[in-house]
């Protein structure tokens, strides 16, 4: 009987301190619990989004889009100045593609594998110069980039190894917003890594293909940004055979093709391969 | 007549400082058509690479880290080196000795591991630039113009003869047929002069004085590489 009456007197005492302590820390109780799980959730829904839309690009037999694609180049004094491209992209897996840019200025160019050589034409000087490449698509995109120094921009997101290397190098992702000022809604992902902060706006539904892309490079003075509309997407297109086998024009010119030296630690032979 | 010869000059001023801005937007319009307008196009974005590491400012060589020298206040003790009572002074020299032994062990053995870590820190790096050559083969950031300073013919060469520079020899000539492999090919973005033009089996050759160029692709630009004469001169 004592027990229980110095429990029942304890126990008001008790659920008003409880209380009394649950209303003075209630706020930052509640923000904590519910804050962490919400980040998660954004991070774990934005990775999944991501890598849906890499998956999706990696599997995709062939593609054809167009890129319009500007980047910033810092001049000596610092002036931040915007030069632009545009691209049309035919790829189609395992060996083929085509790259057709423009130039801001005008210049003009073709870039052809078709599964064994690599061709580069620039039309205005009716010149083209080939190397012999054969392999897959990836490999052969590596070369061009690394060995030759061609410009493809995002190159690696065309390649089968885009999902693994985009989950490795991410180091957060975070679902920003739903988008509504495309021709579909997107899903706009903020993605960071050691190197680079890229933005990519996926679209919704069955397609899950990027319609924006946007690189901040944050290691290189002036943080100079890269970025892409990518637009009239065909993932199902059975592409003509004929794009992918350059012709030379009449009274077209072969030259040699010139490659820097890869570094002296990397062993001969082993450039093109993607590892 | 002029009442105001003043605010004439100011006017005259004005307008011929707007003639001369006006002057200089046609001027750097055309500029701007002709392409770059004395902007350079150069970027680590211009790429779109996924990875942007900056280059490595390492030696090819090993480092040359020098052992900083130990402080051994024992080793140069002075020792008698007569009589043969052994004086605790000697006892006490014996064991310096067998000390000096020991450190000296101690320093090679240290001498040895560092040397190892020096080598083992550049194969470290070498395997670091390896891994990144491999990684980061998008990495418009890691590249340099000055790359090209050594550059290789990797596509086929059409009855070509390329001057390659040579460090001991600038005059050297190569002749190339579907060669794969050639070193320091000089490449210039234009041609020094108005060339003259000669075609051989469907290839240019352009002639500045004495010297001749073809033409080549190098990164996404048609470039000038000298050359020889043509094969029927």
């Amino acid at each position: 009987m004592i027990h229980e009456r110095k429990h029942r007197l304890v126990r008001p005492a008790a659920v008003l301190a409880v209380l009394t302590i649950a209303v003075a820390v209630g706020p930052v109780r509640a923000a904590e619990p519910t804050s962490v799980p919400e980040a998660s959730a954004q991070d774990s829904a934005g990775r999944t989004l991501l890598l849906g839309m890499a998956e999706f690009m990696a599997r995709a037999p062939a593609m054809s889009v167009t890129m319009r694609s500007s980047y910033d180049a810092i001049q000596a004094d610092g002036q931040r100045i915007e030069f632009g491209e545009r691209r049309q992209i035919l790829m189609q897996r395992p060996d083929k593609l085509r790259v057709d840019v423009e130039r801001s200025d005008g210049e003009r160019g073709t870039v052809v594998f078709d599964g064994r050589w690599i061709t580069a034409f620039k039309p205005a000087e009716n010149v083209y110069a080939r190397v012999e490449k054969p392999g897959t698509l990836d490999q052969a995109l590596v070369y061009m980039v690394r060995d030759l120094r061609a410009t493809l921009p995002l190159a690696r997101m065309f390649t089968t190894g885009f999902p693994v290397d985009l989950d490795k190098r991410a180091t957060s992702v975070t679902l920003v917003e739903e988008c509504s000022l495309f021709d579909v809604p997107t899903d706009h992902v903020a993605v960071r890594s050691a190197e680079v902060d890229l933005q990519i706006w996926i679209a919704r539904g069955p397609e899950p293909l990027p319609r924006r892309v946007v690189i901040t490079y944050k290691n290189a003075p002036g943080e100079p940004q890269f970025r892409a509309d990518l637009t009239h997407w065909s993932v199902t297109a059975k592409l003509d055979a004929a794009s992918f086998a350059f012709v030379p024009p009449a009274g077209a010119e072969q030259v040699m093709y010139l490659a820097p030296r890869p570094p002296a630690d990397v062993p001969a032979g082993s450039t093109g391969e993607q590892r | 007549m002029n009442r105001h010869p003043g605010l004439q000059g100011i006017l005259i001023g004005v307008a011929c400082a707007v003639g001369l801005v006006m002057a200089g937007w046609a001027d750097a319009d055309a500029a701007g058509r002709r392409g770059g307008g004395g902007m350079s196009r150069s970027s680590p974005a211009s790429g779109g690479g996924m990875s942007s590491r900056a280059a490595p400012q390492r030696s090819a060589q090993p480092s040359t880290r020098q052992a900083a020298p130990t402080q051994r206040p024992s080793t140069q003790t002075s020792r008698p080196t007569t009589g043969t009572e052994r004086s605790p002074q000697q006892q006490g020299s014996t064991a310096d000795r067998q000390g000096d032994r020991q450190e000296n062990q101690g320093e090679r053995q240290g001498n040895r591991d560092e040397a190892r870590e020096d080598w083992q820190e550049h194969a470290d790096d070498a395997r670091e630039d390896r891994q990144d050559y491999y990684d980061d083969w998008d990495n418009h950031y890691y590249y340099h113009d000055d790359d090209w300073a050594e550059a290789m013919v990797v596509g086929v060469t059409v009855a070509a003869v390329v001057v390659a520079a040579d460090d001991y020899d600038d005059n050297e000539t190569t002749e190339i047929t579907n060669v794969t492999n050639v070193t320091n090919v000089t490449a210039l973005a234009s041609l020094p002069c108005e060339a003259r033009i000669t075609v051989v089996n469907g290839q240019n050759f352009y002639q500045c004085g004495s010297n001749w160029y073809t033409r080549a692709y190098q990164g996404d630009a048609v470039v000038y590489v000298p050359s020889g004469p043509p094969p029927s001169m």
